[in-house]
């Protein structure tokens, strides 16, 4: 089904041959082409004829099963009259020549050799962004681990939206990649109008919290939490705005924001300390006891961190940087004194 | 080794009764459910000593069951133990060793030491490879100094400056990690306890009501109960409840005299020694 995932797709809806639920299911009466040829050239590998695989046909209890190599489609062409709303595989691939930037699949789609994100590969930790005085702070570490490794350590998970806007993403990281594809996409077309509007931190929140959901709902999901802060005029002056997404499509604005371990590490922290109108000295001050606690406590952190403000002149990414970690405790330096031997 | 040799017992979880349990399980028994601390249990070390903190709620599943319960634990005059968990097995394992203490200071009439309680702890909670589902925080001062150590519930140990257990755990070393100092002073340290457990009321579902604070010191120990309401009830009367007469209408009256009959039986047995 093309759902109005990307811009792309969008436009690709309302062309004349959009809505094309027959392309993998057959009508519920049973009727509709084989199931066998349909899959085929979506898969794009020949079928091989011995294996009965569970179609689609059986889920919806039709009584066809396997490949009619000769069957139903040989049928429908001999009719001469194109099905526009099932047209055959053949007819369908002379006007498609660009495929989908996403693959429209769903659970039922099991013969589909895209198989679904089932568990991320290269995660980033925790990111964390709150409103201050003149816009929106946001900060990360520059992390990338591969399960248990730590396998990219510059990696930068904020990345700038348009004028108005920063992104920041943990988990998946070549999702997040993805996701920055669909912005840009998004941001170009939107330039494209040339009508001195240009899309505000709230507008990309929509649209991403529809694109989160929408793959949550086909079983796909992006594998990511996102934040996404900005400023722009409005018509009460200069709105600053802050939100999350993650990967189910929950979404929320809020004052301050953390994702992953961020939420139970820095969040108590922001909710005690951070108040309107922040300065940005205090702001960092904040920021870094934050990351502090996050470096100590979070076994995937590393001691690189970025630190990103969006303000009214623009978004700014600073360059990594380091804090410093304290380990002096005397109970750490010999913690079995009260007895010698004991563990 | 012919015949059949009568071994000692060997001590250890006896695991005869589990495929038992298990079959009765799948037979459709429903265990009983228990009472956990979804807790905030909290330590740190001070110049004269150690200071304790724990939230007040004992959660049964979503339902809170105890909203002011105790979960700092008397081992010793000397030795408070904080516990998260089951409720019952830190209440057992606590009171246990408390009189292991007690009777270990009969026999050597000294004051009882922080690690002894920590040995007889893991001890036994080793042997009992988890099933005794206890994490505790254990503080006090005894005559090598201030000691705070953290108990897991597989029978491991740290020793550290400050520690957190628990399901506010989280949010309470978040205060910790970014405000412990050493040598703090009494009331900075009271107050960095507090706001730690603070952060665990209110930033985890599992942990809330109110602050309880204990204070150990060389000679002294002082347990503040109930040192913070930081929930208190939104809707209070302050006059509270008043029933004056006439505030609910009599439709009917109808009195019934009972007769009293008092019978004295004679020369009854005698009651037995």
């Amino acid at each position: 089904m093309a759902i109005a995932d990307t811009p792309s797709a969008a436009r690709r809806c309302s062309s004349s041959t959009g809505w094309r639920p027959g392309a993998i299911w057959p009508y519920l009466d049973g009727t509709g082409p084989s199931q066998g040829r349909v899959l085929c050239s979506r898969a794009g590998s020949p079928s091989s004829s011995g294996v009965v695989r569970p179609s689609p046909a059986h889920i919806l209890g039709s009584d066809r099963c396997g490949f009619a190599s000769g069957g139903v489609a040989g049928a429908a062409e001999a009719q001469n009259d194109i099905d526009v709303l099932n047209p055959p595989p053949e007819v369908e691939k002379l006007n498609h020549k660009k495929e989908l930037l996403v693959q429209p699949s769903s659970s039922m789609d099991v013969n589909c050799q895209r198989s679904l994100t089932m568990y991320p590969c290269v995660t980033g930790t925790s990111v964390i962004a709150f409103k201050y005085k003149d816009g929106v702070i946001m900060a990360c570490d520059t992390g990338a681990s591969y399960g248990s490794t730590l396998r990219y350590k510059s990696v930068e998970r904020i990345k700038a939206v348009g004028k108005h806007s920063l992104i920041g993403a943990s988990g998946e990281f070549s999702d997040f990649q993805e996701i920055l594809r669909y912005l840009d996409e998004l941001t170009l077309s939107d330039h494209m109008w040339d009508d001195g509007n240009s899309l505000g931190p709230k507008e990309i929140h929509s649209y991403l919290t529809r694109v989160m959901y929408n793959r949550r709902n086909k079983f796909d999901p992006l594998w990511n939490s996102l934040v996404l802060g900005g400023v722009k005029k409005g018509p009460k002056g200069d709105e600053k705005y802050l939100g999350m997404v993650n990967m189910i499509g929950t979404h929320f604005e809020e004052n301050y924001v953390a994702t992953g371990f961020g939420n139970h590490l820095a969040i108590p922290i922001l909710r005690a300390e951070w108040h309107e109108d922040i300065t940005f000295e205090e702001a960092v001050k904040l920021v870094e006891k934050c990351l502090l606690v996050l470096l100590y406590r979070d076994r995937s952190s590393i001691n690189k961190f970025q630190i990103a403000k969006i303000t009214t002149e623009g978004p700014t990414i600073h360059p990594p940087y380091s804090l410093k970690a304290y380990w002096g405790f005397s109970h750490f330096e010999n913690p079995a004194q009260g007895a010698v031997g004991s563990w | 080794m012919t015949g059949s040799m009568d071994l000692p017992a060997k001590g250890g979880f006896d695991f005869d009764l589990c495929r038992r349990n298990n079959m009765l399980e799948k037979n459709g028994l429903k265990l009983p459910g228990f009472l956990k601390t979804g807790t905030t249990i909290v330590g740190l070390v001070f110049q004269d000593g150690v200071v304790l903190g724990a939230d007040t709620r004992a959660t049964e599943g979503p339902i809170v069951a105890d909203k002011n319960c105790e979960k700092i634990h008397f081992m010793a005059p000397n030795i408070y133990c904080c516990g998260a968990g089951t409720a019952a097995d830190t209440e057992a394992v606590t009171d246990m060793v408390s009189s292991q203490l007690q009777l270990h200071r009969y026999a050597t009439g000294r004051e009882s030491r922080v690690i002894t309680a920590l040995t007889l702890l893991k001890s036994h909670l080793f042997r009992y490879q988890g099933h005794v589902s206890a994490a505790l925080v254990l503080g006090g001062v005894d005559c090598t100094g201030p000691h705070l150590h953290t108990v897991y519930p597989h029978g491991s140990t740290d020793t550290l400056p400050f520690a957190t257990m628990g399901s506010g755990s989280l949010a309470a070393m978040s205060v910790f990690e970014s405000r412990f100092k050493e040598g703090l002073t009494r009331e900075e340290g009271i107050e960095l306890v507090s706001d730690a457990i603070r952060a665990g009321i209110f930033n985890d579902l599992g942990s809330g009501s109110n602050v309880d604070v204990c204070v150990i010191t060389k000679g002294k120990t002082e347990y503040l109960r109930n040192h913070q309401l930081p929930n208190p009830r939104t809707y209070a009367s302050s006059k509270g409840f008043s029933f004056t007469k006439g505030q609910t209408e009599v439709l009917s009256t109808k009195i019934i005299p009972l007769k009293q009959k008092v019978e004295v039986a004679e020369g009854g047995d005698a009651m037995e020694e």
